[in-house]
């Protein structure tokens, strides 16, 4: 059983790539319908892809049962066959084991449900547990030797599914996800870093990420989780971005390919590596050449010590260096006599109002107390966390002392939640911890015992020593601790400020991370505020993390920002400088857009600068019967005239002026196509461009040479760093009515004048124009250049003049 | 102020200033109007940079032997500097502050994928975000080395790079060699240019 994961500590194991795509291949795509059915209906060609697999050098296969749960197989009318399929699945893949005679593992693929979870979708959380359970539950009786829960779309549904997964099989458990949304996300809006950090929390053996997004992408995720996840880590990507080609759906990327990238996810501690869709045993066979056997990459221990919680879209992150953390206080009925009313007429309005308010206000998690409404309704409080998950971005704390209560919340808790607290008191302890682990929870340290709250700093912090051991007996980590030395009110005892910021530096010392609930300094007090912002700022200085506080209380946020300053928690004073010296960006403000033609449309995206947008309407006006060289010149040429005169006023800076070039091309690409195929062409003059010998800035150049391409100019970009000679040949070859050269530093524009003299050894008769920081009219003249252009708008004018001027 | 040793310093905290990124990309205040999705874009630039981009820097203080026809020679060090305008700058110094700041790749590679997906517009702001990175870190050592020298009752000149004034850029050459800027990961060209390209050099004139 754990045989798989001492392998995993000694050498990287292969695992083998895609099965849908391989059985479509086989016989097609329109004649596959329920892919499990084939574990009984068409075994040899299941067997044989496993065996095709298995002698390229795949360590591990996948067992055909990918869609194999209740749900999905419903879909086919297949729901009461989950036992039969899976069985089977697992069987085959035995069969191909021995068939072949090699000694490997078989890992039961388990995938998503294809349907979201409440209220993004329809699912509740209790049928997506049992859904999985029962899928796992027989892949483990056929013998599998770990579950991989793979492709998974939202962090909750995974989470869910390994909670299943873990009761219903003693063995390791993989789980892998997938990030199709632009920018890496799953489908529900979560990073790789959100979804790592998450289940790093979790009794999960291997976590990583397939499918979805093209492998270039990947190099992104996989670093990204590494910075989060500590244990094994599986990484399979698709081949490349499916294009449809002649109706079929082709995979483009090759295995030479294909291991450029593998080359990348091993360095960055991969320790499965395998392929998913469109991968062949071919790119198995590549993998496996050259990492079979192969050691994986030690990780580095991480010394940073940071506390971490999670909700779907955003990471709460606090530690010593990083910025002060807030966790906002304002939902709890105490003294609030209206939200205890609505809390106890089961209604959330008041609590909706106060989540928002308190996020805008700057609060980078909230405390969810009902008091003892919350102790009493543990469903009325778990369906609050879900509402308040679904209005807001941060993460959680479980504020509530019920064991049902804080269990049902944090089964439909997205991410990784805190509770709020654990003491040490055994009662707490024995109950609590066993929990957070289970759910992947990060907890709160309270420094009190069954026999009260210690005057004494140093019995504060004894409690909390006692408290940590037991804590990472039960597998946590300090990354899911917060430590709360207890705030207590002075106006008690004058002492109680003192020991409390003594045990805050204490426990500071014993490498974990400090939480306070702010507002019982002052508690019977009047001007709470005062007292409470002061206490604040002092307790950061001696090293306080983060604080349950009223984020609605701007002073509160301006001492926040203060301390972060002078503690150097705000790095750079990025935060500070941002919001007392802010440079407003004057932004546009955009018309209401009333009806317009088409060809308004398109006018407007040059404008813009909206790419999609631009293509589009000058696919459709084209279309629609236009003349491609009538859109060209009535509409695009004088959207782009117009561009280029607001950046002459000033009105556009130059990324402006670029993205609408960026979007002209995009159009100018439709209109050449089109004319193509009317056998026309519309080139003005053609211009051969470079940046000289020696220098390596190519923006510039890149920039005169799209701005060119737009006014209608053939271009032939050489790149940077181009000898004089190979630029010379170039415009020989080609005819080029014009060479431009770029160069940034003083030494290397002399080369300039190496091309200028090239090209008359030559008699080129091409015009040469020059331009870049260090260059000057002067020195233009001087290497008898024929023009110094100062930007690229300057570059078009000066070009469009010459050739006015050989007319 | 300890001399002739080669000081290192890391994730130098400095400041972009945005009004010059703003200024380098051509925008007018009062006249230019920009775009949500570029004044966003901008902002996001701005904080990733701070955080992928820590900056680092090595320097060395080294005593002034004499200056002689724009020619200055320094105790324990082979390095010299031939130029006028140095040599008036350093009129009143009795010591040097040689200095090499980078940071880092991170952006470099930034602008070459972005340049490679043919994303100018983006490649460009984080051209502009990346030189006032690294002149804000400059400025943040420079501040630095100006709190120390003050409690040494010294005081410290302007800045001066290789490349301005008479100072040719053929001096990186010197100052990679006198503070084995490879340490940093920073590379030169033939052609003097050092890489990463968001990377300064500069000297400082320390006076009594």
């Amino acid at each position: 059983m754990k045989f798989l994961l001492e392998e995993l500590n000694k050498r990287i194991l292969i695992l083998d790539g895609a099965m849908g795509t391989e059985i479509m291949k086989k016989i097609g795509s329109s004649n596959l319908g329920c892919p499990e059915l084939m574990n009984i209906e068409n075994k040899e060609l299941i067997i044989n892809i496993h065996k095709s697999y298995i002698e390229a050098g795949a360590d591990i296969i996948e067992t055909n049962t990918f869609g194999g749960n209740r749900l999905k197989l419903e879909e086919y009318g297949l729901g009461n066959r989950v036992r039969e399929l899976n069985i089977a699945g697992v069987e085959l893949a035995k069969r191909a084991i021995r068939d072949t005679g090699k000694n490997i593992f078989i890992a039961g693929s388990v995938g998503p449900l294809g349907k979201l979870i409440s209220p993004l979708g329809e699912l509740d959380e209790q049928t997506v547990f049992d859904v999985y359970f029962e899928q796992v539950k027989v892949l483990d009786e056929g013998g599998v030797d770990f579950i991989l829960i793979e492709t998974q779309i939202d962090i909750l549904e995974a989470k869910i599914a390994l909670r299943a997964a873990n009761k219903a099989t003693k063995k390791p458990v993989a789980v892998s996800i997938s990030y199709p949304l632009e920018g890496g996300l799953t489908l529900t809006g979560s990073s790789p870093s959100i979804s790592a950090a998450t289940f790093n929390a979790t009794n999960l053996d291997i976590f990583g990420v397939n499918c979805g997004g093209h492998p270039n992408e990947f190099v992104n995720f996989v670093k990204e989780i590494r910075a989060y996840w500590k244990k094994p880590m599986i990484i399979y990507a698709n081949a490349g971005i499916p294009e449809k080609i002649e109706g079929k759906i082709e995979f483009p990327m090759t295995p030479e390919e294909y291991i450029e990238y593998v080359d990348v996810f091993y360095e960055n501690g991969a320790n499965i590596i395998g392929g998913c869709c469109g991968t062949t045993p071919e790119h198995i066979k590549k993998i496996a050449k050259k990492y079979k056997g192969r050691a994986p990459i030690k990780i580095k221990e991480d010394s940073k010590k940071i506390t971490i919680a999670t909700s779907r879209n955003s990471i709460f992150e606090s530690g010593s260096f990083l910025p002060f953390k807030i966790i906002g206080e304002n939902i709890n009925p105490f003294g609030k006599k209206k939200l205890l009313k609505e809390l106890k007429e089961e209604k959330l309005d008041t609590v909706r109002k106060l989540a928002r308010k308190q996020e805008e206000a700057g609060a980078h998690a909230l405390d969810v107390n009902f008091g003892r409404t919350g102790e009493k309704r543990p469903l009325f409080y778990a369906k609050a966390i879900k509402q308040i998950q679904s209005i807001t971005k941060i993460p959680l704390f479980i504020d509530n002392n019920k064991k049902e209560a804080i269990e049902e919340a944090l089964k439909v808790y997205s991410g990784k939640a805190f509770i709020n607290s654990i003491t040490g008191d055994p009662e707490s302890y024995e109950k609590l911890f066993p929990i957070a682990k289970e759910y992947g929870a990060g907890v709160i340290l309270l420094a009190l015992n069954e026999k009260g709250i210690p005057e004494k700093a140093e019995d504060r912090v004894k409690i909390i020593e006692k408290l940590y051991k037991i804590a990472l007996d039960y597998g946590l980590t300090g990354e899911e601790l917060l430590v709360d030395p207890i705030v207590l009110t002075i106006s008690t005892s004058q002492k109680n400020g003192e020991e409390t910021i003594k045990a805050i530096r204490m426990i500071k010392e014993m490498g974990l991370n400090t939480v306070i609930g702010l507002s019982n300094f002052s508690f019977g007090l009047p001007a709470r505020d005062i007292l409470n912002r002061t206490f604040l700022a002092n307790a950061i200085y001696n090293g306080l993390d983060s604080a349950i506080l009223n984020p609605l209380d701007p002073e509160i946020i301006n001492i926040i920002k203060a301390s972060d300053a002078i503690t150097g928690r705000d790095r750079g004073l990025v935060n500070y400088v941002n919001t007392y010296k802010k440079i407003e960006i004057q932004v546009e403000k955009k018309e209401e857009k009333k009806e317009k033609t088409k060809e308004e449309r398109l006018f407007e995206a040059v404008l813009e600068g909206e790419k999609e947008e631009t293509r589009k309407l000058t696919e459709e006006i084209i279309k629609e019967g236009r003349a491609p060289l009538d859109v060209l010149e009535e509409i695009l040429s004088p959207a782009l005239k117009k561009v280029g005169d607001y950046y002459e006023q000033k009105i556009y800076f130059l990324p402006q002026l670029i993205l609408s070039a960026e979007a002209m091309e995009s159009a100018s690409e439709i209109i050449e196509k089109n004319l193509k195929v009317e056998g026309k062409t519309n080139k003005k003059a053609k211009i051969v461009i470079a940046t000289v010998k020696g220098d390596l800035h190519d923006i510039g150049k890149n920039i005169v040479a799209l701005v060119l391409r737009n006014y209608g100019y053939e271009v032939i970009d050489l790149g940077k760093n181009v000898p004089s000679e190979k630029i010379i040949e170039t415009a020989e070859k080609e005819k080029a009515d014009f060479i431009g050269l770029s160069a940034l530093m003083t030494t290397t524009m002399e080369e300039m004048g190496v091309v200028v003299n090239l090209k008359r050894e030559k008699k080129l008769k091409a015009k040469v124009f020059i331009g870049g920081a260090a260059v000057s009219p002067s020195f233009a003249r001087e290497i008898g250049a024929d023009a110094y252009c100062k930007d690229a708008m300057d570059t078009v004018r000066k070009i469009d003049k010459f050739l006015e001027e050989i007319k | 102020m300890i001399f002739d040793k080669i000081v290192l310093k890391e994730n130098i905290s400095y400041i972009i200033n945005k009004k010059d990124v703003l200024s380098i990309l051509g925008y007018k205040r009062e006249k230019t109007k920009v775009s949500k999705i570029f004044a966003e874009k901008i902002e996001k630039i701005l904080e990733q940079t701070q955080q992928k981009s820590p900056a680092k820097a090595l320097y060395i203080i080294r005593k002034i032997e004499k200056i002689e026809k724009n020619t200055i020679s320094f105790f324990n060090s082979e390095i010299k500097i031939e130029s006028k305008d140095i040599s008036s700058l350093l009129s009143e110094s009795f010591a040097v502050i040689f200095m090499g700041i980078t940071i880092g790749w991170w952006i470099d590679n930034k602008i070459a994928e972005l340049n490679e997906k043919r994303e100018y517009n983006e490649a460009l702001i984080y051209d502009a975000v990346g030189s006032e990175a690294v002149e804000g870190a400059a400025n943040s050592l420079n501040h630095h080395l100006d709190i120390e020298a003050r409690q040494n009752r010294f005081t410290l000149t302007k800045r001066f790079s290789p490349g301005y004034g008479d100072l040719n850029i053929s001096f990186q050459r010197e100052l990679y060699k006198e503070l084995s800027l490879e340490n940093l990961d920073i590379k030169i060209l033939p052609t003097n240019l050092l890489l990463p390209q968001k990377t300064i050099t500069a000297i400082i004139g320390v006076e009594k």
